[in-house]
């Protein structure tokens, strides 16, 4: 699956700051308190927005997955290396 | 008979609500009547802030080894697209986790989470779902859809849900009236649909408030005569609160001055500033309407036995459960006669037409207008929540689920090779490292009932092994990798070669092992831990990093030694440690008495 191809230039430049701070700014809970506060006025809006204002109020717990194989047990490295197989005869 | 209860309804945010008191009390239920049934819970290790609780609830009613977390691949809510293919891959994940328990039947207490959430939930994707019973609470969402299916991945989520729940063996309904609607707007057999009700928590009795509860009631909320009651169980446009309230300004004079109308319902600030403009428009005055925003259970119940009058306004219930806790609290209860009200309230002349205001004042009238009337509707209201009972709606769930376990196959888990080999054929599942990693790590959380019960032992500070000689066991270190903290375990410890399991701790010299070369150890339900000297500032960051927390959410016992328990001294991580301890050996952390105490619990 391909990312969408960002814009070129100043305005790709701009535009990727913008989501970036709109990002940031998301994250806090009060300006999504207030985004909340404002969306209730439109409740078609609100409710395709939904999952985006509610994302994050509790923040996820540190996952126990390991990020590399060395940290795996025994158990969940046999089970990595059987996965891996079974994808790998997914591709050919 | 073997039951397995998923219960993540009483994980999610609807913990909070009437479907996370639904599932604790119908389990409890389930669990007094249980007679020679076994009962195991199954719980979302993602959803982990409500494991605890949900273990310390069912402490002494429930074995340690029969609750089971399961473990999804990484974040799986639906709101989030991209995380549709690893959802799906968790629900074949977790049928298959609950299928290794080998259940008669299964019971799956809410179905329709985890789309804000990481709930998963499904049936028959993976296993055949004809021996899962699943609890139906309504359809409001399905017969509504342009209100509460908004955008294309709720309708998605939703109307997967929905299949899940045709595939289903038997329907547990909360009400006759939600067992018809089922029947009529899913197209199902009426013998796959059984209403088992539903009832009132215990403390919900009636009680004549003393006059220092009343001054406090008064005082915070501002009632200042007495007054008509709701409690909508939430704010919904369901709820036909600005029905009432224009209901209210339609009363006669003397009946408006002579009572308030107070509605005890969580409000955000917009549905307050909609309701009390509702109100203007009707000619309230400011002090005729009071909106309490949300109280507490006690205080909900002080409220009923001081309310004159309770109405029940609401367009569409699976039940209507305030409306049974008013009368269960001896309050004189009114309600709308559509969907399973007339059912919860069971009495004609109480009822009215929702949707015609003047219908509800001329039934408030006369409740209010006629003394008689109201301890007609007191008396009755008592009688009919009698008829309501969790011991019932329990023994009907359990015959619903022996009829099950009478039908088809037992539920048996699929090959692993066979599961692999699904999640392989998922074209939309991505093949990279993390992907594989979180579905490794998931599926090794799977119930292996072949693995032995093991007992660990903490050797991280341990300079003589003397002790040890002979027991049983497989060592285990504490230490950090990546920031977080583990116990690690030698291929090759000292003394014992490449045996950890169960292999006799002999001669070992732990100043000569390297971390590095150790491997994060294997532990499952049931297992057991014990710290008898591990240095301190690594139990510590540990306790710190939450490490002892997730193995006593997993079921592993844990046992440790203490210098001096009863200090006040004692520092806060030690305490919560020690809180979260089976044994806890005070004194000289001396190895025979340690030795003594784990040798007296069999160890498989």
């Amino acid at each position: 699956m391909s990312a969408k191809p960002s814009r070129p230039g100043l305005a790709g430049a701009t535009r990727a700051t913008a989501l970036w701070c709109i990002r940031i700014l998301a994250r806090q809970a009060r300006v999504k308190w207030l985004a909340r506060a404002a969306l209730e006025r439109f409740p078609a809006l609100q409710t395709r927005l939904y999952g985006v204002l509610h994302r994050h109020d509790v923040p996820p717990r540190r996952a126990h997955v390991p990020q590399d194989v060395r940290d795996l047990s025994p158990d969940t490295e046999a089970m990595y290396r059987e996965l891996k197989r079974h994808f790998a005869a997914r591709k050919r | 008979m073997r039951i397995v209860i998923d219960l993540q309804g009483a994980q999610t945010a609807s913990r909070f609500r009437g479907i996370g008191r639904y599932t604790m009390a119908l389990t409890r239920g389930i669990l007094r009547h249980a007679g020679d049934h076994e009962v195991w819970l199954v719980l979302n290790g993602a959803l982990d802030e409500s494991v605890a609780a949900i273990r310390a609830g069912f402490a002494g009613l429930v074995p340690r080894e029969r609750i089971r977390v399961f473990e999804p691949p990484g974040r799986v809510a639906e709101m989030d697209s991209r995380a549709a293919p690893r959802c799906r891959a968790a629900e074949m994940i977790r049928e298959q986790f609950i299928a290794l328990l080998e259940p008669d039947v299964v019971l799956v207490t809410s179905l329709f989470e985890g789309y804000v959430d990481d709930a998963i939930g499904s049936v028959g994707t993976f296993i055949d779902g004809a021996r899962t019973a699943v609890i139906l609470y309504d359809l409001i969402p399905l017969l509504n859809q342009d209100h509460y299916l908004g955008s294309p991945a709720q309708r998605q989520c939703y109307m997967r849900k929905i299949e899940s729940l045709k595939r289903a063996g038997c329907l547990l309904a909360i009400s006759d009236y939600a067992r018809e609607e089922a029947i009529a707007a899913l197209d199902l057999a009426p013998d796959r649909i059984v209403a088992i009700s539903t009832a009132v928590d215990e403390s919900f009795v009636p009680a004549e408030p003393t006059a220092d509860a009343l001054d406090a009631l008064r005082g915070r909320f501002g009632i200042t005569r007495p007054f008509v009651m709701c409690a909508p169980g939430g704010y919904d446009s369901r709820k036909n609160l600005p029905g009432l309230i224009t209901a209210y300004g339609l009363l006669p004079a003397d009946l408006r001055a002579g009572h308030q109308l107070l509605i005890a319902s969580r409000l955000t600030d917009h549905d307050r500033v909609q309701l009390e403009k509702h109100a203007q428009s009707n000619d309230l005055a400011a002090n005729e309407l009071i909106l309490t925003g949300y109280v507490s259970d006690d205080m909900l119940i002080a409220l009923y036995s001081a309310a004159a009058l309770f109405v029940f306004p609401s367009l569409h219930e699976g039940f209507g459960l305030p409306a049974l806790e008013a009368m269960a609290c001896g309050t004189p209860v009114i309600g709308s006669n559509s969907t399973s009200i007339p059912e919860v309230i069971g009495l004609e002349e109480a009822m009215f037409d929702p949707r015609r205001p003047e219908a509800i004042a001329a039934k408030m009238a006369e409740v209010l207008g006629d003394p008689a009337f109201g301890a007609r509707l007191r008396t009755h209201g008592r009688t009919q929540a009698a008829k309501f009972s969790w011991d019932n709606t329990a023994r009907r769930a359990l015959r619903a689920l022996e009829a099950l376990a009478g039908t088809g196959a037992p539920v048996r888990p699929r090959a692993r090779e066979a599961l692999l080999q699904a999640l392989a054929g998922m074209p939309d599942l991505a093949a990279d490292d993390t992907t594989l990693l979180a579905l490794a790590s998931s599926l090794a959380s799977l119930p292996n009932p072949a693995a032995p019960r093991q007992l660990l032992i903490d050797v991280s500070g341990v300079n003589d092994a003397q002790p040890l000689r002979g027991m049983q066991a497989v060592p285990v270190f504490l230490s950090a990798q990546g920031g977080v903290w583990h116990y690690r375990h030698a291929n090759e410890w000292p003394g014992i070669g490449a045996a950890p399991v169960a292999g006799p701790v002999a001669d070992m010299r732990v100043a000569d092992m390297r971390v590095a070369d150790m491997r994060v150890a294997d532990m499952r339900t049931g297992d057991i831990l014990v710290c008898p000297c591990a240095d301190r500032h690594a139990l510590e960051a540990a306790v710190e990093d939450g490490l002892f927390d997730h193995l006593h959410r997993n079921g592993i016992a844990l046992h440790i030694a203490v210098d001096d328990l009863p200090s006040a001294n004692m520092p806060a991580w030690m305490r919560s440690l020690v809180a979260l301890a089976d044994n806890v050996h005070a004194g000289d952390p001396a190895w025979p008495a340690i030795e003594a105490l784990v040798h007296a619990r069999t160890i498989a």
